[in-house]
């Protein structure tokens, strides 16, 4: 009698210990090849700022996904369809993986990007709580995935990119003035073009396919903590996660983390004491920022996007700028304080993960698309 | 459209309690002559930039930093002594330093006064180092008072004047000039400041400028070698985490304007939590639930008085009737446009998402926070 092969999100009977115990069971028990056929597997990687079972649960609960099993350090969760999400849209089916030690859910899914993940999922990580948000796919990190993916493959083909700067950003490119512009380009030819858009006009990477042929695969990434394999063989794509995606997703959950107000203990034994202490965020430019750039609209552009600007000083010379700012969206106060190198952000009493990764992407997309968070 | 108005007799006993509340409230409403809102824009500024001095001075000495570590100096709280300044039994309280440093191996105290001069005069700093010397006439008057506070011998005090880097020159100029003066008159200075200058750029690096022109060169100098030794040439960067200090003694406008913030973070939290809580059950022991958390966390924690104070004066602040309401965001226009258009925008909100549940909660908390008296250091031990 055949083997039976259970469907990739059927329940199975047994729990798992961790991601990686999850991941070999899709490799060696499930027919991925065969789902492939049909649809793409998604991976969507959220940060957490909290370790609390309950709490996701009831953030979850919150968005209307419901846990229906729960399988260890895997969790299934699913949101049947209604007429009311529109024509085609169907029930919201996923693995979440949760990895309490670093704070990371990632979650598997074979349903559609733009109908169920971006109608079900999406909004619960995006607005569903102020200590959660999406791993940010930086340009560099896609930069030197693309670069580790091209060393182990050579022969592998960037097929489709889309590339953007914008006026305030800190790369200008050598051929035209800094403005606002993406570049979605499709060809063959992704890998040689990709460098001349970046040079040439100053544009980052934010999304990616790439073709290898050995084995035949075929991989797409998003900056918003979203890859997507759509054909081919599962252990690259899988690889690709380990080696690359979740170690990065855990360094930056874990500087973001580690950003907080908290008190320290002062002064004699006797009469202990303690101060309040803002443990900052450290953005480190890859290019200098310039007072011209400040003083040219930085405040506008943090104001359109929902940053509004309590409060701001800045001086000429050698950059300095100071702020308090608000975030409208995730309803926070912090501050900030920038040099040409980097900027910090001091976060207040209710700055969560969100409003940091938020404020991260502000820089990423409005200032420096090569900025990085120093550990 | 009902508003609960506040209990007359709960907002005169809460700006009874709370001096300071009160001088913000008579400063807000005397604000409205454009004269005085451009004085209050221009206090605003170097208030801003003295804040910054002393979080970047005070950062430098956290525990566990490069600073605190080599030199055995640690932050042991800001505005030493200011508890004494509401004390009605005081004729003249002392005035306060911005900061105190301590080094417990030696008994030694820095005390620090950050001071921003924005005059062109170049011996403006004249004024400012004659009132360092009277603060430290206070300290020394209080000197028991202190250690008794911090739990520690204090064994000798050095005086420190941090000035903005750019500043220096001007203000050894001012401080050398008047110990000639003194000493001209047959006297002694009556304390030898040390002078640190903070550049702000290049991530606020901390300098010692030991190159005045006094009596003696060592008046320049930290009676501490390593202290010396690391302030001056390059100074010391801060890098790594820093303090958030609740500052006690802003001028007005200044405080007027953090209320005006914690209004509009307040406000929208409040719509958060009432929207919240409508979406599962409306509750209104919810929302009472929720300010009396975060206001008994605010006291709960050291050196946080004027953030408690902060926060309930804005609670009192969108509780006001309506008039009132509008009136104070559109003071507050006056001093942060931007803020206040968000703080109005916020407080319509809010009064529409929910006025019963938030005002009955902000009510019950003044209430009870207004027999209570917690706004007086609560960090005291």
């Amino acid at each position: 009698m055949p083997r039976e092969v259970p469907r990739l999100f059927d329940s199975p009977s047994r729990r798992f210990a961790s991601e990686l115990e999850y991941r070999n069971y899709l490799i060696h028990e499930t027919d991925i090849p065969g789902l492939l056929e049909h649809n793409d597997l998604y991976v969507v990687i959220a940060l957490l700022g909290f370790s609390s079972p309950e709490r996701l649960l009831s953030i979850l609960r919150r968005g209307g996904l419901e846990v229906t099993d729960d399988l260890g350090a895997v969790w299934r969760i699913s949101r049947p369809a209604a007429s009311s999400h529109g024509e085609g849209c169907e029930e919201f089916s996923a693995s979440l993986c949760l990895d309490w030690d670093n704070g990371l859910a990632v979650f598997y899914t074979d349903c559609r990007k733009t109908m169920e993940i971006d109608k079900f999922l999406m909004p619960t990580l995006l607005r569903g709580s102020s200590q959660m948000d999406l791993f940010v796919i930086y340009p560099s990190l896609m930069q030197r995935v693309l670069e580790a993916l091209f060393a182990q493959h050579p022969e592998g083909r960037l097929v489709q990119f889309t590339a953007r700067t914008s006026p305030g950003s800190a790369v200008d490119g050598t051929g035209r003035e800094p403005c606002a512009r993406a570049i979605h380009y499709w060809g063959v030819d992704g890998r040689a073009t990709y460098p001349e858009f970046r040079d040439f006009y100053g544009t980052a990477i934010s999304s990616a396919v790439v073709e290898l042929s050995r084995p035949a695969t075929r991989i797409r990434m998003s900056h918003a903590g979203t890859l997507a394999l759509c054909s081919g063989e599962p252990r690259v794509f899988f690889d690709l996660l380990e080696q690359h995606m979740i170690p990065e997703a855990r360094r930056q959950r874990s500087i973001v983390y580690r950003t907080k107000r908290g008190q320290v203990p002062v002064g004699a034994s006797r009469s202990p004491r303690s101060v309040p202490v803002a443990f900052p965020l450290t953005i480190r430019l890859n290019s200098p920022l310039r007072y011209y750039e400040v003083s040219r609209g930085l405040v506008q552009t943090l104001e359109a996007d929902d940053f509004q600007v309590l409060e701001h000083m800045e001086e000429e010379g050698s950059l300095f700028l100071h702020a308090e700012l608000f975030d409208v969206q995730r309803v926070s106060r912090f501050r900030i304080w920038a040099n040409e190198d980097h900027i910090r952000l001091l976060p207040g009493e209710r700055t969560g993960l969100s409003t940091m990764l938020r404020f991260y992407e502000f820089v990423l997309a409005q200032v420096d698309p090569y900025a990085v968070l120093e550990a | 459209m009902t508003r609960h108005v506040l209990d007359a007799a709960a907002l005169e006993a809460i700006t009874q309690t709370n001096r300071r509340a009160r001088e913000v409230y008579e400063s807000i409403l005397e604000a409205e002559q454009p004269l005085q809102l451009a004085l209050l824009r221009r206090e605003m500024e170097i208030s801003m930039e003295h804040d910054l001095l002393v979080r970047f001075c005070g950062s430098l000495f956290l525990p566990g930093g490069e600073l605190a570590t080599t030199t055995g100096y640690q932050i042991l709280c800001n505005e030493p002594l200011a508890e004494l300044e509401l004390d009605p039994t005081l004729a003249r309280p002392p005035k306060c330093f911005d900061l105190l440093l301590l080094n417990e191996t030696l008994g030694s105290v820095l005390a620090v006064e950050v001071k921003i001069d924005h005059s062109t005069e170049f011996h403006g700093f004249e004024g400012f180092v004659q009132e360092t010397w009277a603060k430290a006439d206070d300290l020394l008057e209080w000197q028991g008072y202190l250690a008794k506070q911090v739990g520690a011998e204090i064994g000798s005090f050095e005086i420190v004047m941090c000035v903005k880097g750019g500043q220096e020159q001007r203000a050894a100029a001012s401080l050398a000039r008047l110990e000639r003066n003194v000493s001209n008159k047959g006297g002694a200075p009556p304390h030898l400041l040390k002078l640190w200058y903070c550049d702000t750029h290049h991530g606020g690096r901390l300098q010692l400028f030991s190159s005045m022109d006094r009596a003696k060169s060592h008046w320049s100098r930290h009676s501490s070698e390593e202290l010396t030794r690391r302030l001056v040439h390059d100074g010391v960067e801060v890098s790594g985490s820093e303090m958030a200090t609740v500052f006690y003694k802003s001028p007005p406008a200044c405080v007027a304007s953090e209320f005006v913030g914690s209004l509009v973070e307040l406000q929208a939290q409040a719509k958060e939590e009432v929207d919240l809580a409508a979406s599962i059950s409306f509750d209104e022991g919810e929302v009472v639930r929720y300010y009396e958390e975060r206001l008994n966390h605010y006291q709960a924690r050291p050196l946080a008085e004027r953030m408690a104070k902060t926060a309930l004066t804005a609670l009192l602040c969108a509780e006001l009737v309506e008039e009132r309401e509008m009136r104070y965001a559109l003071k507050g226009a006056a001093i942060r446009p931007r803020t206040a258009i968000l703080a109005t925008r916020e407080a319509i909100l809010a009064q529409r998402a929910d006025e019963c549940a938030r005002d009955k909660a902000a009510a019950e908390v003044i209430r009870r926070f207004s027999t209570t008296e917690p706004l007086l250091f609560p960090y005291q031990e």
